[in-house]
């Protein structure tokens, strides 16, 4: 890429206070015309609300910058009037936001949201052609379509690239892309990238990215700036931040992607006190006699009016000590076949068989319903909110137990100190617990029931890097020292091949691939596990 | 290690004096209207129901709220009116409130789909009419002659009415609550872990929807305070010459220009009754929201 | 446009209005037959005698089985008819509703225009300015439009425009138009009162939301102005709840507009309904009863057409 030299954007000692916080400490970056940057962190380490200074959008949200400058091509952002952001914003420095459902006019149809930006930053334009030019440039297909649609009628990726479109409008020569590949399903992520790096070279726009993912930046950027709690604490050439990293931070979020280490082994982790990396001892495992506990035969599901089967007919069985992963991309049916495999869906065909016994007829009371536990993907969404992590746990122990109520709420403290919960937050409610407190709640009430088998929908996707590695570190060695059977949907593939001795494959409901996980993923065999295997960033 | 008693009394207790400024107005206004209403009849000289001085006073040290046409202190009179609509609005709500969020709890969280469907069609049907209409017919029918013990003749009438109608409300957003709380992944995680239905239904969505309810009933108190005092105007309720915001204000509607004090003032504790307990049920809306 | 999927959903809604409107046929059917007792008894009151008992036992058919007495009533309701006035000698009941009907309906029709411009207006204000004071005093003001009865908003309205500036007429009705003009303004301004309260904060609340929303910030950031923002975006984003809410309170507004009427004097459907509860005129209070309960079906049904038709959202689903 272009390496000039001239500074486009200078960012020296930024200070932010927000919401009663300062949020933003003594921040400085550079980034020099035709050059991009990546400003990487987890929640909360300030990197969205530095992309709002830079678009001076920082008051909508009442923040207020309290010190520091930052300098756009020698012009001072901080406080500036509305006059100088008129001449700036959209056709000097452009924000592409991350395209959710809300981030258009639901009411309003595409192509009139791109004429309308266009009559603004290029007067005088004709509005159609230029809007035609702009989807052409961002390489959407059947542009003329596109025009005459509404924003819920498009896929996300689709989104994305509008969302794009819309920054490119006044022909910017400074964009700041927040999160643009979050909550994106791989293949279309590998796409928006692609475009990305496309545009630059076109255009030889200077790029700010927002990003949580290392993997991801390591395609896309140059540079990196990494994050934490509002301080910036290392910076440089990609290339060399992840592979020398100097900070015990950074060192951790590179150790925390399981691509990084050996399948089957627990990852390091950030010890909070003494600030150095930690790698856990592997748990021994316990002995298991690898009897069939589940067994799928010729289940398939399909929802009410829905032209296809979410998942095809198939079949599947886990024994004692298994570990399976469910890989997939959204629509893939991966969700859905977890949720059948635990009892929480019935299948349209077919029978799940528990020891022998179909969901159907294990009711009430029947101690088979104990055998096949659930982790869900949202941490607070699967805890009820007014049951204290104690009362939730305690709850399932009486169900399945004799103790007596006292009893059972000590026993639940036992459990929910084995996952790892601190004493402090037994007793209060989820909405003051952090993400990764609730996920270990959500697998001590698992644990409560001494199921042979979890499933773990998306156990991690909700949690931030630090949190992710924690949960799977834990999996692992409540797996090895209960004698778990696991099965772990995911979309993720590396968290797939580092937990995971089998592993299926699905696109659409159907099962593409099955096979030994380590072989999936050096050696697929079909084109669209082929497919996801490129298309997902790797930091190895 | 106890961990039953905090978790009952530190959430009333938040729920009460909490954070907001509002609420807190709203408690000590709307407790000083309760006060009055119970104590100022007990220790005013003056009976509510006799005449104890010249017609159409105006206010002063004597006769705070002045006199009536018939020479009745119309100060005692108002709080004493006001005991009958508070009791008959804090009775009409609580039963509608524990029947419509039973019932809708029901229907919502209900296998079956012909308990939801019965319910719901119950209930759409009586929300569909006009309150007043509804409340004029069945008061026709049950008859407004008789007083029941402390009751004036016609109330019981119109608290029977009221509570016909106004559980619907609750039953209808009650089900609503259920109904989304039942495809929630916590309710889900409930069935997965085995705990029983009625487990479920008690400890983990009636909660839930019982809070909503409840915002709503504060605010409906309101509602009840306010139909119960147009009632005398439509020939139902409470009539005169029993004490009752309603009727006390139906009387003097005659006399606004010479006597507007009659209809007024009792009118201006109707509404600051109103608007304290609006304090309170805003604030509860909005310390919801931000959870 | 998928409009397949919208006209399913059409065919839904007007399924389950039909159902509530058979449910309301029935409940009111029910509402003297299920109460305990002798409603003819009560229905007499004081002039009860044996022979009139009998008289009125008659007319109401409540001599019949139940069945005949359903099939009667069915019967009666396709052709059109639904009784006669037991208080008003020779008026069938559907001469009283519908003599008096246009009356209340103008009384309606005023309430809701009068209520939408403010409630919109104010709701609007509210969200867009900045100052704390203005959102404050607007709350306060919702909050006190509910607590005071409707009745009360009637009398302080007589109270202030017409006993002391004496600007309006205080009640009555000419029977021609447009002499009825000055006679509905106060009676509509009563009658708003609590619906401009709800569509305000509604529309407060759905500005407030819409300006949180994603897409205003990401067009803020394009460099779309503010004009642009408020007119072309929020304005019709926060609009939207407002129609749903107007055919929702169809039933309380035809609730305040018969107390309204009370207090004016006005002659529609509230003061038929006053006299028939004063005169136990059983068949007309079932009368008003069924029309204004399908008038709320129906209102809400159509509300619900149109918003489909409106949000592009909805057509889809």
């Amino acid at each position: 890429m272009t390496t000039s030299t001239t500074p486009l954007l200078t960012v020296e000692g930024l200070n932010v206070h927000l919401g009663g916080r300062d949020v933003l400490h003594d921040v400085g970056f550079t980034i020099a015309k035709g050059d991009s940057l990546a400003l990487v962190g987890e929640s909360g380490s300030g990197k969205t609300v530095t992309a709002r200074v830079v678009t001076g959008l920082i008051d909508r949200i009442n923040g207020k910058v309290t010190g520091g400058s930052v300098k756009f091509d020698g012009q001072e952002l901080v406080n500036a009037g509305p006059g100088t952001w008129t001449a700036l914003r959209g056709k000097r420095i452009a924000l592409v936001p991350q395209a959710s459902l809300s981030s258009l006019d639901p009411v309003m149809r595409i192509g009139k949201q791109l004429a309308e930006t266009i009559a603004v930053l290029d007067p005088g334009a004709d509005t159609g052609a230029r809007a035609l030019e702009l989807l052409d440039q961002v390489q959407m297909p059947r542009p003329e379509q596109i025009l005459r649609a509404f924003p819920h009628e498009l896929s996300g990726g689709m989104r994305q690239r509008v969302m794009i479109a819309l920054a490119l409008a006044g022909r910017p020569e400074f964009v700041v892309a927040d999160e643009p590949t979050t909550a994106l399903d791989v293949t279309v992520q590998a796409g928006i990238l692609k475009l990305l790096g496309d545009l630059r070279k076109e255009t030889g726009m200077t790029l700010l990215m927002i990003a949580h993912d290392l993997a991801v930046v390591k395609m896309v950027s140059e540079n990196v700036a990494v994050m934490r709690a509002g301080r910036l604490i290392e910076a440089g050439p990609t290339k060399t931040v992840l592979t020398v990293p100097v900070h015990a931070y950074t060192q951790a979020l590179l150790a925390a992607r399981p691509e990084t280490s050996t399948p089957g082994s627990p990852l390091s982790i950030l010890d909070r006190e003494t600030g150095e990396l930690r790698s856990p001892t592997a748990t021994d495992r316990v002995a298991t006699e690898g009897k069939r506990i589940v067994q799928l035969d010729n289940v398939s599901v399909t929802y009410r009016h829905a032209a296809a089967p979410a998942v095809a007919p198939m079949s599947l069985d886990i024994h004692e000590g298994a570990s399976i992963g469910i890989v997939g991309e959204s629509g893939s049916g991966k969700t859905t076949l977890g949720r059948v495999i635990v009892g929480a869906l019935a299948p349209s065909t077919g029978e799940v068989l528990v020891h022998g016994k179909t969901w159907k007829q294990i009711r009430g009371r029947n101690p088979l319903r104990r055998d096949v536990q659930m982790i869900f993907q949202d941490p607070y969404g699967s805890l009820t909110p007014w049951r204290t992590p104690r009362h939730a746990v305690a709850e399932v122990l009486r169900r399945w137990t004799d103790i007596s109520a006292p009893d059972a709420l000590d026993r639940a403290g036992q459990l929910l100190e084995e996952v790892g919960l601190p004493n402090g937050v037994f007793d209060k409610y989820p909405a003051k617990l952090s993400g990764g407190q609730c996920q270990r709640v959500g697998i001590a009430r698992a644990l409560a029931s001494e199921p042979r088998l979890i499933v773990a929908d998306e156990p991690t996707s909700s949690l931030d890097i630090s949190a992710q590695a924690q949960i799977l570190n834990l999996l692992m060695s409540l797996r090895a020292s209960h004698g778990l059977s696991l099965v772990i949907v995911s979309h993720d593939l590396s968290v797939i091949r580092h937990m995971t001795d089998e592993a299926l494959v699905m696109r659409h409901g159907v099962i593409v691939e099955h096979g030994a996980s380590t072989k999936l993923f050096s050696d697929p065999d079909h084109e669209y596990t082929r497919q996801l295997v490129d298309a997902t960033p790797t930091l190895a | 290690m106890k961990q039953r008693q905090p978790l009952f009394a530190l959430p009333w207790l938040r729920l009460a004096f909490g954070v907001s400024a509002s609420r807190t107005i709203g408690i000590v206004v709307f407790s000083i209207i309760v006060l009055m209403c119970i104590f100022q009849p007990i220790f005013s000289p003056y009976q509510a129901n006799e005449f104890v001085a010249m017609a159409f006073q105006p206010p002063s040290w004597e006769h705070p709220f002045g006199t009536d046409a018939v020479g009745r202190d119309l100060f005692v009179r108002t709080w004493e009116g006001g005991r009958i609509n508070l009791v008959a609005a804090a009775i009409v709500t609580g039963f509608s409130l524990l029947l419509g969020t039973t019932l809708g709890t029901l229907a919502g969280s209900s296998r079956r789909r012909w308990i939801d469907s019965l319910i719901m069609r119950v209930v759409d049907a009586v929300i569909a009419f006009p309150l007043v209409i509804l409340l004029l017919a069945l008061v026709v029918v049950i008859g407004t002659d008789r007083a029941w013990g402390p009751a004036p003749a016609g109330l019981i009438a119109s608290m029977v009415a009221l509570m016909c109608v106004m559980w619907a409300g609750y039953a209808r957003m009650a089900r609503g609550q259920s109904l989304a709380m039942r495809e929630s992944d916590f309710v889900l995680a409930t069935r997965v872990s085995g705990l029983s239905n009625s487990r479920i239904v008690l400890r983990h969505i009636a909660p839930g929807v019982g809070r909503i309810t409840l915002a709503l009933a504060v605010s409906d108190i309101v509602l009840v305070v306010t139909i119960l005092s147009s009632l005398p105007f439509l020939g139902a309720g409470v009539q005169p010459p029993a004490a009752e915001w309603g009727s006390i204000m139906y009387e003097g509607r005659g006399f606004l220009r010479q006597a507007w004090w009659i209809t007024l003032l009792p009118g201006a504790v109707v509404a600051i009754t109103g608007l304290s307990l609006s304090f309170v049920a805003d604030s509860l809306l909005d310390s919801r929201s931000k959870k | 446009m998928k409009t397949g999927a919208g006209w399913s959903r059409v065919a839904r809604m007007t399924g389950q209005a039909l159902l509530t409107l058979a449910s309301i046929v029935v409940l009111v059917f029910l509402l003297v037959r299920l109460i305990p007792g002798d409603p003819v008894k009560v229905i007499l009151g004081v002039e009860y005698t044996p022979e009139k008992a009998e008289a009125l036992r008659a007319q109401l058919n409540l001599d019949k089985s139940i069945p005949e007495q359903f099939g009667t009533y069915i019967a009666g309701l396709f052709r059109g008819d639904l009784g006669e006035s037991t208080s008003q000698r020779g008026r069938s009941v559907v001469e009283v509703i519908f003599e008096a009907l246009p009356t209340t309906m103008s009384v309606v029709v005023t309430g809701i225009l009068i209520g939408v411009i403010v409630g919109i207006s104010l709701g609007l204000y509210a969200a867009i300015s900045k100052r704390k004071g203005v959102d404050l005093a607007i709350r306060t003001w919702g909050m006190l439009s509910f607590s005071v009865p409707t009745f009360l908003v009637a009398l302080l309205l007589i109270f202030v425009f017409a006993l002391n500036f004496g600007w309006l007429p205080a009640g009555g009705w000419p029977n021609t138009w447009p002499e009825n003009l000055p006679y509905l303004i106060l009676p509509g301004i009563a009658l708003s009162a609590h619906l401009s309260t709800t569509i305000a904060r509604t529309v407060r609340q759905g500005a407030i939301d819409v300006m949180g929303q994603q897409y205003m910030e990401a067009a803020a950031a394009r460099g779309l102005p503010a004009k642009t923002l408020n007119l072309r975006h929020i304005l019709p984003n926060s609009i939207l709840p407002v129609l749903t809410l107007v055919g929702i309170s169809f039933g309380t507004l035809l609730t305040g507009a018969i107390i309204v009427e009370a207090v004016f004097g006005i002659p529609g459907l509230g003061a038929e309904m006053t006299r028939a509860v004063g005169r136990r005129d059983y068949p007309v209070v079932q009368g008003i009863a069924l029309v204004t309960g399908f008038t709320v079906v129906l209102s809400s049904y159509v509300v619900e057409i149109a918003y489909t038709l409106v949000d592009p959202r909805a057509r889809t689903l």
